[in-house]
Order: C-alpha cells, then structure tokens, then sequence
C-alpha cells in the first residue's frame, strides 16, 4: 500500500516534466517561470511543516511521560 | 510571548493576503523577446516583437520606437500585427549615430492606448556605422506619444519575469528573520539582566525558529537563482554571507548542546547571542554594499526600494514580511510553551 | 581641571595594561615550550602546504597565509587561556582588575599574532619564492586583522573555558565570527601581492578597522556579564 502510494507520488511529480522533456521551454520556465514561484511557495510550506512535526513529535513525548508518571 | 489570539488570526490573514495576491495580481504588459539582435546600419530591420501580457491586437495607437540615447529616437515607420501577443515592426536604421561605441545600443519601446508602454533595454545592437556625421530625422516629441497607464500590476523584468513574485517569499523571509532574530536578542539581554528562565527560553525559541526562516532563505534563493541567474549557488557575496550568517547560529545551537550545566547553558548563550548578533552585523549590512553583487541594492546595482520595488509591489511585500513575522513568533510561542513544561517535567523529576 | 583629573586616570590605566602586558611576556618567557610549540606547528603547516601543493602561485600562497594564520592563532589564543586558567593563577587574577587582565591578554595576543603572521610570511616566502610587493598594505593587513582576530578569539576562548573547558566549542564559535575579518584580509593581501589593483583600498582598510572597532567594542561590554558566571 505504502509502495502503491510512493510511485503514485513520483510519477505525479516526474510526470510534467515528461510532457514537457519535448519541447524547448521546461515546465518551470514555461508561462513565464511562474513555477519556480510555486516551488518556493511549496518549500516555504515544506519547511515549515518538518518544522511543526518536529515539535508535534517531541510534545507527543512530553504527553507519553505525563502518562507514566500519572 | 503576546497576549491574545489578535495577532495569531492577523498573521494568517496577511500571509493568505499575500498567497492571494501575490499570485493573482497580474504582471504589467512587457516585451518577452525581440528578434533579430544584430543589425548593419543602413539597412532596413523587420523587428519581430514578442509581447507578455500584452493586447497588441485590440490596442488602439501601436507605435514602436528605437531608442539609442535621449536625442537620437527612431520610429517605425510600419507595424504588421500578427496576434495579441506578436507583432512585426519595420525600422529604416540610419546610416550615421552619434555614439562613442563601435557598435550602438538600442532600447526598444513599445507603446499603446491599453497597455501603456513597455521597455526592452539593450534590445536591438548596431554595427558597421559610418564614420561621416550625417542629418538624420530624429523622432523629437517621443515623450509626448506615450500613454501612462497606471494598473494594478506588478512590474515586468527581464529574465525575472513572474518570479519577481518571490519578493514576497524569499526577500521578506530574510526580513523576518532579521525580526525575529533582534527579538532574540532583546530576549537574551532581558535573561542577563533578570535571570528569568522565561527569557531564556524565548531567546532560544525565536533563534531556532528564525535559523529555519533562514534556511528557508537560502532554498528558496537557491530556486530562483537557478531560473534566473543559472546555478543554484553562485559566489554572490550576499549568497555567502548569508550562509557564514548560518553558520554562526548553528554554532549558538551547538554550544547550548555542549553545556551540562543549566545555568552556565542559560548564560552562556545568551552572551553568544549578543556576540553573534553583533557579528552579523557587518556580515549581513556592510560588507555586500561594498563589493558587487547579482542582488539588487549592491554594487553598481539599483537599490531596493528605487525602481525595483513599485508601489504596487510595497502592497504586498511589506504586509508579507509582517504576516511572515507574526508566524514565525507564533511557531516560537509554540516551542517555547513545550520547553516550559518540559521543565516543569523536569523540576518534578529532580524533587522526586 | 575635571579632564586633567581623567588623563591622569587614563595614564595610570594604559601604564597598568603595560605592566600586564610585560608580565604575561615574562610569563610566556619562563614557559618557553609554549611559544617554540606555536612557531613549531606553523613551520611544519607551512612545509607541508609546501609539499602538498608542489608549485606554489601567488593566489594560493594568499589562501594558504590565511588558512595557516587563522589555525595558528586558534591555536596559540587558546593555549593562552586554558593553561593558565587553573588554581595556580588565581591570585593574578584577584590581583589586577579582570577587565584590565582581558584587556592585557588580548593585547599581548595582537602582538604576539602579528610578530607570528610576519614571520609565517617570511617562511613561506622561504619555501615558496612568492613574495609580498607591497609591504605597507600587508602589515596594514597584518596589523588590523590581528586585532579583531586577537580580540574575538580572547573572548570565545574565554567562553569556551567557562563551557566545561572544551576546546571544540571553541572553534566551532570561533571559526564563523572572524569570516568578515579573514575576507578583507584576503582581499588586502591580494592587493599587496599585486594580485588585483583595488581602487577602493581605503574603503576596505576603513571597513576593517570599524569592524576591529564593533569587535573590540562588544568583547569590553559583554566581559564583566561573562566574568560574574
């Protein structure tokens, strides 16, 4: 399932890049470059998300040790 | 850090403001390409003209013009429209410019009644002019001819095209990093001055989440670099400067690892704080202004906030940097409210 | 009347850091291994730079000065600090004033880098024959970027000390503080081997001194907070 879902998400992002291999102009340099803006706003939500799972990950720590101590 | 939910819900409105806008609002008319580049003089140039955003077609009054300095302007004597976005212009070059060059630079100028005129510096080259001075009709009452039309858009550049929209990302997560990191450093001189683990810890909290911005930063830079300049990483000295910058908080980072000691930690890094805040200042504002640089501001190049960044641009770059902040201190309330009770934690732990 | 009362002060304080100065000279006289281990690890880091690089040019001769005198005063800055920092030294420190004390030590460290860095020239020049043309701007070079360099150094090594004594801290906080300093080193350098003609040579000579200034600066204000730890 979880492979099923890897490929689904590598020929997602393979996938435009394949359409436009053919012709002169990239996809992200296609209508004037505005995907290179899409890729920064993109990594501007990636980071922040890693950010925010980070300190997720460690209250979820905190929580498990109120646990056993209660 | 602030009382209330006030600034939390403002942050997100700014930021969806600036995600809104900062992809909506069009680009101005511009020339996306000119061909050919070369010419003799003498000779009679059919200058095929691609436009961007532009209604060459329904446009009324399409002139084009060659400019070689502030005197010597030549019209096209005929425009064949082909589409909205093409068009074909005809100019009679003159045997005889006054230049200093051997080869003269124009500037093509393209004009209409809907789109006001567009620019395309260094457009057409000139070669093989003749020596002998000779009269030439210049077009004299060209600043009459153009249309001014003020739309709400931003401005077009070459090369940059539409990514002049990472402004609102990549500039104004520099600057809020600027922000956070001055909080940080107001934080750490309130924790030498009252000994108040509160101010520690939002010292650390808004550093560590201003080291993320920066990193964002560098990424983001490196992506637009990559579909402007060419390569992802250039020896740009403000590229570099910002990574040294880096650099430095990492290291605030690893001496608040290396401290056993919960008081000397608290105050050591708070005195490393100061430091290298201090340190980047000549990093991050001196020594780029005095060396070139690809980046605007630097060098011989324009400073941000002359032609660089319009009005329409300021709409949305300055609330993009205030909403950015709001966030970032909003992520450090986060991560300083868990270092709080984690050492609540931690005191029960040592008691028992 | 008020201004004579203060140049008096101001005489009493520089004739103080003079006599620490000499007495940490004196010190460093009567353990003698430390200077000849200093001196020792920057010939054998010029030799094998040497060795490793072949052919020496006039560029990486310019790197491979920098490198070598950024290690070297890692180096000797903090064996300055770390092996007199222990029981035996104590009295001297509740003798003289800790400020005055820092201020000595990181003056004694300036002379001692830049007496360092000419003589790592010399030795390169020795082994490589590449040779500075313009003497005026290297010491210029030499002299300014030792004092930032000297003054920075001073109080990392002294933050490191009191971080459990760990002398990787040291150079991780080091390293990317002294950056600015070590470019405009570099640049000057290039200038005084005839690499590049600068115009704006001043501006450069101007920019490293304010920032030996902003360095000198913070390092007295944040002392007495980093002493009371």
């Amino acid at each position: 399932m979880k492979l099923n879902r890897a490929i689904g998400l590598i020929v997602c992002l393979v996938y435009p890049y394949l359409i436009f291999a053919q012709s002169n102009v990239d996809f992200i340099r296609s209508t004037g470059k505005i995907y290179s803006v899409v890729a920064v706003v993109c990594l501007l939500f990636l980071f922040l998300a890693v950010y925010l799972y980070r300190l997720d990950r460690k209250i979820s720590d905190l929580e498990k040790k109120i646990k056993n101590e209660s | 850090m602030i009382k209330g939910l006030w600034w939390k819900m403002l942050g997100v409105i700014l930021f969806l403001y600036v995600c809104i806008a900062g992809f909506v609002v069009p680009l101005k008319p511009g020339i996306y390409n000119a061909s050919p580049t070369n010419i003799k003089a003498g000779q009679t140039l059919n200058l095929s003209i691609e436009g961007y955003n532009s209604h060459y077609k329904s446009a009324e009054e399409l002139t084009a013009f060659l400019k070689f300095d502030s005197i010597q302007i030549l019209k096209a004597t005929d425009i064949k429209v082909n589409s909205e976005q093409s068009i074909e212009a005809t100019f009679n070059i003159p045997e005889y410019i006054n230049t200093k060059k051997k080869i003269a630079e124009a500037t093509l100028i393209v004009d209409n009644a809907t789109d006001g005129y567009s620019i395309m510096p260094a457009a057409v080259f000139v070669n093989s002019i003749s020596k002998t001075p000779s009269q030439v009709d210049w077009n004299t009452d060209f600043v009459n001819d153009l249309h001014q039309v003020d739309a709400f858009a931003f401005p077009f550049r070459n090369i940059l095209y539409e990514t002049i929209r990472n402004t609102f990302f990549h500039v104004a997560i520099w600057m809020s990093m600027m922000i956070l990191f001055i909080g940080a450093l107001y934080s750490s001189i309130q924790y030498l001055r009252t000994r108040d683990r509160r101010h520690d810890i939002h010292s650390y909290s808004l550093t560590s989440t201003g080291i993320v911005y920066g990193l964002f930063g560098l990424a983001s830079g490196a992506i637009w670099a990559k579909y402007t300049w060419g390569t992802f990483w250039t020896s740009d000295i403000k590229l570099n400067m910002a990574a040294i910058a880096m650099l430095l908080y990492a290291a605030y980072w690893i001496l608040r690892s290396s401290i056993e000691d919960l008081d000397n930690k608290y105050k050591l890094s708070a005195i490393y704080n100061i430091f290298a805040f201090v340190a980047l200042i000549p990093l991050i504002f001196v020594i780029p202004r005095l060396t070139d640089s690809l980046h605007p501001g630097n060098g011989g190049n324009p400073a941000l906030g002359g032609e660089d960044l319009d009005n329409t641009l300021r709409m949305v770059f300055y609330p993009a940097i205030i909403g950015l902040t709001l966030l970032g201190v909003w992520i450090s309330d986060l991560v300083s409210r868990y270092l709080k009770l984690e050492n609540i934690i931690q005191e029960k732990e040592n008691i028992l | 009347m008020h201004s004579v009362h203060l140049q008096n002060r101001m005489n009493a304080l520089l004739r103080r850091i003079y006599s620490l100065i000499k007495k940490e000279l004196l010190l460093d006289f009567k353990q003698k291994h430390i200077l000849y281990a200093v001196l020792l690890y920057m010939v054998c880091n010029t030799f094998i730079a040497y060795k490793a690089f072949g052919d020496i040019q006039a560029v990486s001769w310019n790197a491979l000065f920098v490198i070598i005198f950024l290690f070297v005063g890692l180096n000797s800055i903090l064996k300055s600090f770390s092996n007199r920092f222990n029981s035996k030294h104590l009295f001297y420190y509740s003798y003289y004033n800790p400020l005055e004390l820092f201020i000595a030590k990181a003056i004694y460290n300036w002379i001692l880098l830049v007496i360092l860095s000419i003589l790592l020239m010399c030795s390169m020049t020795f082994f490589t024959g590449v040779g500075i043309k313009d003497f005026g701007i290297f010491f210029i070079s030499v002299l300014s970027g030792s004092l930032g360099v000297s003054f920075c150094f001073s109080f990392i090594a002294l933050l490191s000390v009191r971080s459990d004594n760990n002398s990787t801290v040291f150079s991780i906080l080091a390293l990317p503080i002294v950056i600015p300093i070590l470019l405009l080193m570099l640049k000057l350098n290039a200038t005084s081997l005839r690499l590049i003609s600068d115009s704006s040579i001043n501006k450069d000579i101007i920019l490293m001194g304010g920032i030996d200034l902003l360095f000198i600066a913070i390092t007295i204000i944040m002392f007495p907070i980093l002493w009371k730890a």
